[in-house]
């Protein structure tokens, strides 16, 4: 027999659901309150004068809402992906059904992914009754949202294949990067790192109504989307148990 | 249906000690054959299990399962694993892990149900099906991880590690009785054991390890057979005087009770005709240690 792979991404659905997608929601509801809260006479202002200000300052809220969530909630999306299993030892009744690793886990990754972006969606939505902010705006924050979860979920991805601390590396490396090319922008030697100031640099096209620019969000999404396929390659080769 | 031909596995942590858990190990079970292994803790034996199952690889040698590698095999065909320590998640319900497991063995949705229920009745865990694995006891959640095991009947490898550790008395009977069930003429059995008794009544051959190295086979069906010096237990109900007259060296542990050593079956055989010949009545006599239990006291001591 062979598993039913596709009807148990219902189980790691519903997992994720029931154990990340609450503190996903949880992060991204408080950190909205919050900036609704502070925004109280900053948002009687603009809104008296209307038009274009009021556009620019849900603008600028959206870009600091993303730029204060975006790590933090893709990382509790991803973590712990593959070295949970391992660690528990629950790898052992999953795999010793007829069960092949790399889908297994690659189906994980869509799956954690697409409720993280139901997660935002559901949090961009909420945020667009609270704040004057037009199509454009909504829409490059849903793409940064993804782009992100492409470039955390790929790196913690990597890491989990490898060891059990994968939210620790990837907290590291993230913050490391972001540190070093706050320090030395554009610097070439920056690039084995994930690019997270490109990410950083684009929500701040948010906050100034610019367009996303294509170019270097695919170094993004290239670069995570090499890290995820690393990341299977050490599923493939490394042995379950250690 | 299993080889292992000169296998090994070395594990070389980071900045500590290589560490030797298996060394040229050979042998092979073949398929119809319940195969015990038996060995002290550190013996090698869940290393043995891991190879078996593909979570490792090993270092030197070959292991194949139906001429497969293991990975392969098991992610064509699965295993029916019980592991030694259950990675159920805590927060699972009890019928809700069962079925995620028989998605995973592939059982088709319409028979999932009907699997468990079955299921859940032989290891009588109808009245735990909605609680969370966490508030299970420790023999019942053995049982929900033997049932797991056995959810796809028609697996051609079954692996069971430390079956009844922490079962209670009935359910490790039930389990023994179990066993004879599950075989078939293209099943392998595999069951990794402290308990000798165990193995003795389950396998077929028991492989003997120590410090990772296979120590010894024992063939269990021919174990008591054999001309070794061998300690019986006979209760008996007669003459004590009688008794001694038969036996003059054997000892008297209780009332009723004697422990004699002879030279194989003949002997005791002959003894006890003599005794009921004498009209002493014989209610029982058994190995008054496991014949298995010897063999494994003299292969670890020798380490041969």
């Amino acid at each position: 027999m062979k598993a039913r792979l596709g009807a148990y991404g219902f189980w790691q659905l519903r997992d994720f659901i029931f154990e990340r997608a609450a503190a996903i929601v949880a992060v991204l509801g408080l950190l909205l309150w919050a900036m609704y809260a502070q925004t109280e006479v900053a948002r009687t202002s603009v809104f008296v004068r209307g038009g274009s200000h009021a556009l620019e300052f849900g603008a600028a809220i959206m870009g600091s809402f993303f730029g204060q969530s975006w790590h933090i909630c893709a990382l509790l999306a991803i973590y712990g992906i593959c070295a949970n299993d391992r660690t528990t030892g629950r790898f052992r009744l999953i795999f010793a059904k007829p069960v092949r690793v790399l889908p297994y886990y690659a189906q994980a990754f869509v799956i954690h992914g697409a409720v993280f972006m139901t997660c935002v969606a559901i949090a961009v939505a909420v945020f667009t009754r609270l704040f004057p902010v037009n199509g454009q705006v909504v829409g490059a924050a849903l793409i940064l949202f993804a782009v992100s979860y492409l470039l955390v979920g790929g790196v913690c991805f990597l890491f989990s294949a490898i060891w059990r601390f994968d939210w620790l590396s990837t907290g590291v490396i993230l913050g490391l990067a972001t540190w070093l090319a706050s320090g030395h922008p554009g610097a070439r030697w920056l690039y084995p790192l994930p690019p997270t100031w490109i990410i950083i640099d684009q929500g701040m096209s948010i906050e100034k109504l610019r367009p996303l620019e294509p170019k270097p969000l695919l170094w993004v999404i290239a670069y995570g989307v090499a890290c995820f396929l690393l990341g299977l390659i050490v599923l493939k080769r490394r042995p379950l148990a250690t | 249906m299993i080889r292992f031909e000169s296998v090994g596995r070395t594990y070389a942590p980071l900045g500590g000690a290589r560490v030797r858990a298996v060394d040229g190990m050979s042998f092979t079970v073949p398929a119809g054959e319940v195969f015990g292994i038996a060995g002290p803790n550190g013996a090698g034996k869940s290393t043995m299990i891991s190879m078996l199952l593909g979570f490792l690889a090993p270092s030197e040698g070959a292991l194949t399962v139906d001429g497969r590698r293991p990975r392969e095999f098991v992610e064509a065909e699965g295993i029916g694993y019980l592991s030694e320590l259950v990675g159920i998640k805590p927060s699972w319900r009890a019928r809700e892990a069962m079925v995620r497991f028989a998605t995973l063995a592939g059982i088709p949705a319409d028979r999932v149900s009907a699997r468990i229920d079955e299921l859940f009745a032989t290891f009588g865990l109808e009245e735990h099906s909605t609680k969370r694995v966490k508030e299970l006891s420790k023999g019942t959640l053995q049982r929900l991880a033997l049932a797991q095991a056995l959810l796809a009947d028609d697996v051609r490898v079954m692996v069971f590690d430390e079956p009844t550790h922490g079962l209670d008395p009935l359910w490790t009977q039930h389990f023994r009785e179990l066993v004879p069930t599950l075989r078939r003429p293209d099943r392998a059995i595999v069951i990794a054991s402290h308990n000798l008794d165990e193995l003795e009544r389950l396998a077929d051959r028991v492989a003997i390890v120590d410090r990772g190295k296979m120590v010894r086979i024992v063939d269990t069906r021919q174990v008591v057979s054999e001309t070794s010096v061998t300690r019986f237990r006979i209760t008996y109900r007669g003459d004590e005087r009688v008794v001694r007259e038969v036996f003059p060296a054997a000892t008297i542990p209780a009332p009723n009770e004697v422990e004699v050593t002879v030279i194989g079956l003949e002997e005791l055989n002959r003894g006890l005709a003599s005794l009921i010949g004498r009209g002493v009545l014989i209610s029982s006599a058994t190995p008054a240690y496991s014949a298995l239990e010897e063999h494994f006291r003299q292969a670890v001591r020798s380490g041969a």
